[in-house]
């Protein structure tokens, strides 16, 4: 790998040597340059040999995401379909993460597939980078990504995007979570990006959570139409949208449905922006309730960065550039429940070297 | 002559035109402790603000550090000049943790550690800053961050209000240690500023002298506990009388 892929690969939580990781997945354009597990009990391959070696991988394509969906049509007319497949079998906890990247290194639309499979009892964390070459600025993303969790299953995918100022990107997700299983989905974006547009959805059973968090930084002209939406079908289950958004000279739209169907469910959605120069946030909490017998909420707070925080931190010795970075990088910062400590470190890590290469 | 640590020389200021401080002189040599005593809204925190060189006051008259006129100066240079303050209410800031704010005014980690340990406030490096902190952590924390700058110049703004006396006790140790106060008075460095309403910090640090500010004026300064003693025992009435001039007759 060239030294300079090798550093933009990086980046998005890629280790091209591979050190602690469960498994490793590389897509360069429309190729699969690696499909790797490192784990027992961890299948990983491209979804195009999966369709060949499993008669039900190919039943299960799209019947969670909408095959009406034009950007999905898209996907699906793609020949042959590329992407990662996997799959976890029973029983088995991987803890180490998965990493899994999409490189676009053409000034072209990557067209990708991915499924993830968790059998009973299985846990899995996934680390997701999708960036582009260095010398490019143009170019589009369209991904679709199925999930089906099975009973008592655990589930962090974490999806670190940097793009380039003209690339569009429209991922398409969405997650069967089956009995007392758990779903974290992050999301990270901090580069200067024409358009992001997004809403994963998760469809939740008895006892199983669904957590969404996006992390987004809007500079220039980026226009980030981002959230998620959770579907609250089983008794007791519980879902939390949460984004934190900042906005300088970009757009962000931030979305958040949550539906309650069955009793005793609760679904939280929590919308916090920061506005730095130009530039808009628009939330838009969306909470049906279709039973008596569920609670959800939504809270949302847009503004600007506090004086009052910046004095402070300006009478403890730090210039006004500094002070306004530590309380930018603070805002974005949040701790995610549930997720392992190495993969909140990455992005803790990832947004303090975007900030600092970008401040 | 020995030139003061701080110098303030006519000093005025105001906020959005409406004047707070008015003609505030007082000079603070190097080792000493001054105390501000003063009812609620005399101005002196404004006047500890203005020493920082916070944002958002139009001043007047001349500040003086070292000798160096530091007026017009911004007040992350002051800082780093020597000059600290305990804010009374700082503000919480969410996601900035305590341990990495300390990381940035002092890169000795080590010794970060060890302060905060003594300080009891090991597990707080990790918090973000002043978030669901008690009274008592909230003070701890500002005093840990005055350590970590070791600043010549020590602004202190009821460290002991809204505390317990166990963390009293704690806060007070800290800081005679900063102020060197086991050291002769001539081989101390840092000098601190201190506003106190309960009067507790007496008991603790020596202090040289102090002053009541009513209405944005000092009205008199002196022997800080016998200026405590009266305020003590018939509040500020006394102080448009001229405090002073009683204290000195009591004494005489």
């Amino acid at each position: 790998m060239k030294k300079e892929d090798s550093e933009q690969l990086t980046r998005v939580g890629y280790d091209p040597d591979k050190h602690d990781r469960s498994g490793s997945f590389l897509m360069e354009n429309q190729s699969i340059i690696e499909s790797l597990s490192l784990y027992e009990g961890l299948e990983l391959l491209p979804i195009s040999e999966a369709i060949k070696k499993y008669k039900w991988v190919e039943k299960k394509i799209c019947t969670l995401v909408s095959r009406d969906d034009p950007y999905v049509k898209a996907v699906l007319n793609t020949q042959p379909l590329q992407g990662a497949f996997i799959y976890v079998r029973q029983g088995y906890k991987i803890r180490l993460p998965l990493q899994a990247c999409m490189y676009l290194k053409l000034q072209t639309a990557q067209r990708v597939y991915n499924m993830v499979v968790m059998e009973p009892n299985s846990e899995l964390h996934i680390i997701t980078g999708c960036t582009i070459a260095s010398y490019l600025i143009k170019g589009g993303h369209l991904a679709i990504t199925e999930f089906w969790l099975d009973d008592g299953t655990r589930l962090s995918y974490t999806m670190i995007h940097e793009w380039a100022p003209e690339v569009v990107v429209i991922p398409r997700a969405a997650a069967s979570i089956g009995r007392n299983s758990v779903f974290i989905n992050n999301y990270v974006a901090l580069t200067t990006t024409r358009k992001v547009q997004m809403a994963p959805i998760a469809y939740v059973a008895e006892n199983g959570t669904a957590q969404f968090s996006s992390i987004i930084y809007a500079r220039d002209h980026s226009h980030f139409d981002i959230g998620a939406r959770a579907f609250l079908n089983g008794a007791n289950s519980n879902a939390q949208i949460l984004s934190r958004v900042i906005t300088e000279d970009g757009t962000v739209i931030v979305r958040g449905e949550v539906v309650g169907i069955a009793p005793g469910t609760r679904g939280h959605t929590e919308c916090n922006g920061l506005i730095l120069g130009k530039g808009s946030i628009r939330a838009i909490p969306m909470l049906e309730a279709k039973i008596d017998d569920t609670e959800l909420s939504h809270e949302a707070s847009i503004g600007k960065l506090k004086e009052e925080e910046i004095t402070y931190l300006r009478a403890r010795g730090l210039d006004e550039d500094t002070a306004r970075s530590l309380i930018i990088s603070g805002f974005l910062s949040a701790r995610i429940e549930n997720l392992p400590t190495y993969l909140q470190n990455k992005i803790d890590q990832t947004i303090e070297l975007t900030l600092r290469k970008g401040l | 002559m020995n030139v003061p640590l701080l110098k303030v020389d006519n000093l005025s200021v105001s906020i959005d035109g409406k004047q707070i401080l008015k003609d505030i002189n007082l000079e603070i040599p190097q080792g000493e402790v001054h105390i501000l005593f003063g009812p609620n809204g005399s101005g002196k925190s404004t006047l500890l603000h203005a020493i920082m060189g916070l944002p958002g006051y139009e001043v007047r008259g001349k500040i003086y550090f070292h000798g160096t006129d530091i007026t017009h100066m911004p007040p992350e240079q002051r800082a780093r000049l020597g000059i600290g303050i305990a804010f009374q209410r700082p503000p919480i800031i969410r996601g900035v943790k305590l341990g990495k704010l300390l990381e940035l005014i002092n890169s000795n980690k080590p010794d970060i550690q060890r302060m905060a340990e003594e300080l009891q406030l090991t597990p707080h490096l990790q918090r973000e800053l002043h978030y669901g902190f008690s009274g008592g952590e909230t003070k701890r924390v500002e005093i840990l961050l005055l350590i970590a700058q070791k600043p010549d110049l020590l602004l202190l703004d009821e460290p002991e209000s809204g505390v317990d006396l166990e963390n009293i006790d704690l806060i007070a140790n800290k800081l005679r240690h900063l102020l060197e106060k086991e050291k002769r008075i001539s081989e101390r460095h840092r000098s601190a500023l201190i506003i106190t309403h309960t009067g507790y910090i007496l008991n603790y640090l020596n202090a040289a002298k102090g002053y009541v500010m009513v209405d944005g004026r000092i009205k008199c300064s002196g022997p800080p506990r016998d200026i405590w003693e009266t305020i003590r025992k018939v509040g500020y009435s006394l102080c448009e009388e001229c405090l002073l001039q009683r204290i000195n007759e009591k004494r005489r």
